[in-house]
């Protein structure tokens, strides 16, 4: 029983996952592009 | 010249970005255990070594202003502190956004989570400070102590995985990691240096005008100094 349930720990594997791979990736790209988007807002401007 | 600099480097990170985000996704192998999964770790940890970095380097600043007043440090440090909680805020997200489907949990108090929320609850207490107080020379001074106080999380975050033994792993070695993953994660780990880099000129820039501007006597007081 237990070397079955060591051979079934060997060779578990997480199936599937790209929705949180993608949800990681989309929060990375909107979070990089929100904060540069803050700072351009906020540059300095040059007075007239 | 210095915009021109920005202007350079935010087309290389926007060039570093993508093609680091093609490693990470299609180019490395998927992990043993964890599958396609453990693609996260490609935006998940250097988001969080440039958090670290930047609080590292607040407190280099903070020190740094003490001994040795100056504008452009206080600046800087308030560049650091600000960029520093951005990149931990939503690396924090990624890690939740991780544990959910290889520890069944999006939270759990963790020490090293534990000790990353209240890092980012203290420098954002940092920067409230920093809005709180009109006197720039007190708003220095005081952000600097303060600074310096909360910079003793800093190590707690980085050595917590190993003090406590819990749910978080502890740091990989390039020695125990497959090559091509390595290969991915420091191509990852370059890509966001130059963002960051990118994210702290462009801040700072902004901390040194209103300084500036705080420094300018009104023009009423000009006209009557003439």
């Amino acid at each position: 029983m237990s070397v079955h349930l060591f051979l079934a720990a060997e060779v578990g594997r997480i199936q599937g996952g790209w929705s949180f791979v993608w949800a990681a990736y989309g929060v990375t790209w909107a979070a990089l592009s929100l904060y540069a988007l803050s700072l351009w807002l906020r540059r300095p401007k040059k007075e007239s | 010249m210095l915009k021109k600099a920005l202007i350079a480097l935010t087309l290389l990170a926007i060039g570093l970005v993508v093609w680091a985000a093609w490693l990470g996704l299609a180019w490395a192998p998927p992990d043993r255990e964890m599958g396609d999964v453990q693609r996260i770790m490609y935006v998940h940890v250097p988001a969080m070594e440039m958090s670290l970095l930047a609080m590292t380097l607040n407190f280099i600043c903070c020190v740094a202003y003490l001994f040795r007043p100056r504008w452009s440090t206080d600046s800087l440090a308030e560049a650091f502190a600000e960029v520093g909680l951005f990149f931990g805020t939503y690396g924090l997200v990624l890690g939740s956004i991780w544990g959910k489907p290889t520890w069944n949990t999006y939270w759990t108090w963790d020490p090293r989570l534990t000790a990353m929320a209240i890092g980012l609850v203290s420098y954002a207490g940092y920067l409230a400070l920093r809005r709180f107080v009109d006197d720039a020379e007190r708003r220095a001074v005081w952000s600097a102590v303060v600074g310096i106080i909360i910079a003793v999380d800093v190590p707690i975050i980085y050595l917590s995985v190993r003090w406590w033994r819990s749910l978080h792993q502890v740091q990989s070695s390039p020695a125990t990691v497959d090559p091509a993953m390595v290969h991915a994660l420091r191509w990852n780990f370059v890509a966001f240096f130059v963002v960051f880099i990118v994210f702290v000129m462009a801040r700072y820039a902004i901390a040194r005008a209103r300084r500036e501007q705080e420094m300018t006597p009104p023009p009423l007081v000009l006209e009557a100094a003439r």
